[in-house]
């Protein structure tokens, strides 16, 4: 177990530096090979590719947990290593006791070149409920921030049923499996991870105006700070370094035992949401998709490429070269927080019928041009087709008044 | 954000949730490939196949387990393929510990760090088998079972293979780790 332990370790410490030409050909490369993929989807008939991972991880866990329960039992009977009255077990038995926890969650993870992102959220755990509110965070080395504010809520008694809500743009996920994430499972991580760690007292210290036993607990490369209450041996704080420090998470504000409505984890999404069921890839829109969801996303997409519209928008130009300008416009473009009610125009295409004829061209002009086209489709049992421009009005145009198409121009 | 959001926005075109996956994994999957093959081409084509792969399957893609293991095994499996290209084509008999082909080359974009260098040449001493054992198990995070089915073997295979090889690199590493 020590050389594992020893070799794991020497993994831990393992790092790689990438030059930014080897991110470029690889994201280049997996573009093209997705845009090769959209071009003939139509054509055929996809391949399923899936992969079954372990689903014993209930089972698992539930062992584990009764294992671990019955060591806790034997570990619960030690003590401080240094002899004071609370120790880590103590800690522990607490936590395991509570029939409620909750508690702020705070995270943070430094990647190369200043890439950062960070949690901050409450989160609330009734059995077997987990629930989270609040914000993630990310921020390129070459972008503004972006924040999402969300709701998760999980279910681990179900191979964790798993719903987020986004409030701001009235949209769930939703999963009817493996739905835990880092900060739903974090409590839980902290209490199965760190029960056999090794432990060393840092001794009686202030903490937010009282007094609290602080110690630290080591498990392999990681390393999780306590501070208790001295009588009653409740967590107060709970800090957890990994990776050299690159990654940590601080568990605080802690309460146990708090009245949590069950309304609190209804797993049901309101019936106003639009819902994405991420097992069936079924999304549901409660309301009838229209036009002006396209022309908002255009809309969106020009606004974050200061006032131009973008190279393609699901289609567009073909070739390397605009490839590669897509890719570097999608740097520039508000990653997260503005792609949530966005996507409604992209799904208003995906509904359009086979024969609706949709084209993009609006690569580079301007927002308020009035003069140039930037895509239209013909509606199901239309003659004309709708051509949106610049501007984002739209006009009924016969099929044989349609604007000429850029690159099929330049090539004759 | 969570890994099955992020593939689900991918499905539906979000080409940034795509990069996020794989500034993500890469350095871990860079790791988990120089480790198996000691070599940092092979490395850096084995993960450059496996994202472009990935891509290309994306749309009709299912995660029901570990996005992080799921794409260990295929860098494993890539390696795999590749180091059996690459002996076929220079006769070689698979990497030499005392080649030091993890060494910064020009033309490489890739570079290891010192501990890296030493577990990846300590590793190429060991038979592939266990090497992928090792490094699937130890870095990757993988259960044996999934082990096993990625490598084909049973599971009290793989687990000899890791016991061998955890037993061989102590030896090696004696005083080192």
């Amino acid at each position: 177990m020590r050389s594992q332990r020893k070799i794991r370790n020497l993994f831990a410490r393992s790092r790689v530096t990438v030059d930014p030409r080897f991110d470029e050909r690889t994201m280049r490369d997996t573009h093209v090979a997705l845009d090769t993929f959209e071009m003939a989807e139509s054509a055929s008939e996809p391949k399923k590719w899936s992969i079954t991972m372990s689903r014993k991880t209930t089972k698992i866990a539930v062992a584990a947990a009764i294992l671990l329960a019955a060591l806790l039992g034997i570990h619960y009977l030690g003590g401080s290593p240094d002899g004071t009255s609370v120790a880590w077990a103590n800690v522990l038995a607490q936590m395991d006791a509570a029939q409620t926890v909750t508690f702020t969650y705070e995270s943070e993870r430094m990647y190369e070149g200043d890439e950062y992102c960070w949690t901050k959220s409450t989160v609330k755990i009734k059995e077997p409920y987990r629930r989270s509110d609040g914000v993630d965070g990310h921020r390129y080395s070459d972008g503004p921030d972006h924040e999402e504010t969300n709701i998760c809520i999980s279910d681990v008694s179900r191979q964790n049923r798993f719903i987020l809500i986004n409030p701001a743009w009235k949209l769930a996920h939703y999963a009817p499996d493996h739905g835990g994430n880092d900060t739903l499972m974090s409590y839980d991580g902290l209490r199965k991870d760190f029960r056999d760690g090794t432990e060393e007292s840092l001794g009686t210290v202030q903490i937010d105006g009282r007094e609290a036993v602080c110690f630290k607990v080591s498990k392999d490369d990681k390393v999780i700070t306590v501070w208790a209450d001295p009588e009653t041996a409740l967590p107060l704080r709970i800090e957890r370094v990994a990776n050299a420090g690159v990654d940590k998470v601080i568990l605080s504000d802690i309460a146990f035992d708090v009245e949590l409505s069950d309304a609190l984890f209804d797993m049901t999404p309101p019936a106003d949401y639009c819902v994405m069921n991420m097992a069936t890839e079924e999304f549901r829109v409660p309301f009838e998709l229209t036009e002006t969801h396209l022309i908002d996303e255009l809309a969106t997409s020009a606004k974050e490429l200061s006032g131009r519209f973008p190279t393609r928008f699901g289609r567009g130009r073909p070739g390397k070269e605009a490839l590669e300008k897509s890719i570097a416009e999608s740097r520039q473009a508000v990653p997260m927080e503005g792609r949530s009610t966005p996507m409604l125009g992209t799904e208003f295409l995906k509904r359009l019928p086979e024969d609706s004829d949709w084209k993009y061209v609006g690569e580079d002009v301007k927002l308020g041009d009035a003069s140039k086209a930037i895509c239209w489709y013909k509606p199901a049992g239309s003659a004309t087709y709708r051509v949106m421009y610049g501007d984002l009005s739209v006009k009924d145009v016969a099929p044989e008044d349609l604007p000429p198409i850029p690159w099929q121009t330049e090539e004759k | 954000m969570h890994d099955r959001l992020l593939v689900t926005r991918c499905k539906r075109g979000d080409r940034e949730a795509l990069r996020r996956i794989y500034e993500k994994y890469r350095d871990k999957l860079l790791i988990v490939a120089i480790a198996l093959s000691h070599d940092v081409g092979v490395a850096e084509d084995a993960l450059h196949d496996v994202f472009v792969a990935f891509a290309e399957n994306l749309p009709c893609f299912e995660l029901t387990g570990s996005l992080k293991a799921y794409l260990a095994t295929c860098v494993a499996n890539r390696v795999r393929d590749l180091m059996r290209r690459r002996r076929r084509a220079t006769t070689e008999p698979g990497p030499d510990p005392s080649v030091a082909s993890d060494r910064d080359e020009p033309g490489r974009l890739v570079a290891c760090n010192e501990e890296l260098r030493r577990v990846s040449a300590a590793l190429a001493q060991l038979p592939a088998e266990q090497r992928e054992v090792i490094v699937l198990r130890l870095y990757g995070q993988l259960r044996f079972r999934a082990i096993a089915q990625t490598t084909g073997v049973s599971v009290n295979t793989v687990k000899g293979r890791y016991r061998y090889g955890i037993g061989n690199l102590r030896s090696m590493l004696n005083g080192e780790v």
